[in-house]
């Protein structure tokens, strides 16, 4: 059930960028819970901040009405220079400042170090968060990067929106 | 709608065995969308880790999303972090 500020919230995207728009309503959760130690675990970053590399990617199409539910693919030593931004729906200060925000590499790499964790996954997945139609996240994108997780033995994941 | 989006890439993943912890900023939009577990963070769109350059705030954020994932016992668990900005 919304409260009046999610209503709120939906008529304000709804008359500004997608009259479609609708919140998604979830009655339950899924449910994998853990079944290591964390000091066991490979723990992956994924991100829908909309970082890409400028050298290899295309961008997000951070200005199409309906988003853009595609991913990319970054590894984690990629240098910060090599990084953009291309969504157009936050202030960007934070992550352009430090990427720490988006991808939290070098405190996963201490956590490694320290034991706390068992592995960092050496790819980021970074998407952008604009999806007024999420559709094609829920069938195809999202359970994609799922897969490749999976087959890669990945067992967790750590996720910050922006 | 960031917020919405993680949720939905969380569920998609855990529907596949990868446990998941999400830190967000919108309490009322996570209630919605459900995604297994999530700490909620009272910091601006933007920053869901805290203030830039303040890696101590980061990785208390990180510690204890790091704790939820462990812990949680019912999916879609909403933990309220007390972790206050520093700036």
């Amino acid at each position: 059930m919304q409260n009046t500020r999610l209503e709120a919230a939906q008529a304000r995207i709804r008359e500004g960028w997608y009259p479609g728009f609708v919140w998604v309503a979830n009655e339950s959760a899924p449910w994998a819970p853990l079944t290591k130690p964390l000091s066991e675990t490979t723990v992956a970053l994924v991100s829908t901040c909309g970082l890409y590399r400028s050298d290899v990617h295309v961008p997000f199409a951070a200005w199409q009405d309906l988003g853009d539910p595609s991913f990319r693919v970054i590894r984690d030593d990629t240098p910060p220079e090599r990084l953009r931004i291309a969504h157009a729906h936050y202030d960007h200060h934070h992550v352009a400042t430090d990427h720490e925000f988006a991808f939290p590499v070098i405190h996963f790499h201490q956590l490694v170090k320290d034991g706390v964790v068992g592995r960092g996954y050496p790819w980021l997945f970074s998407f952008m968060g604009y999806l007024p139609e999420p559709r094609q996240l829920v069938t195809e994108t999202a359970p994609e990067v799922a897969r490749i997780l999976r087959e890669d033995g990945v067992d967790a994941a750590f996720l910050t929106p922006c | 709608m960031c917020q919405q989006s993680v949720g939905l890439i969380a569920r998609a993943l855990e529907e596949q065995g990868i446990a998941t912890v999400c830190v967000v900023m919108n309490r009322d939009i996570v209630e919605n969308v459900k995604p297994p577990r999530a700490l909620f963070v009272r910091f601006p769109y933007g920053a869901p880790l805290g203030p830039a350059d303040d890696g101590v705030t980061q990785m208390a954020v990180i510690r204890a999303a790091l704790d939820l994932l462990v812990s949680a016992t019912q999916p879609g668990i909403i933990v309220v972090s007390d972790i206050e900005w520093s700036e």
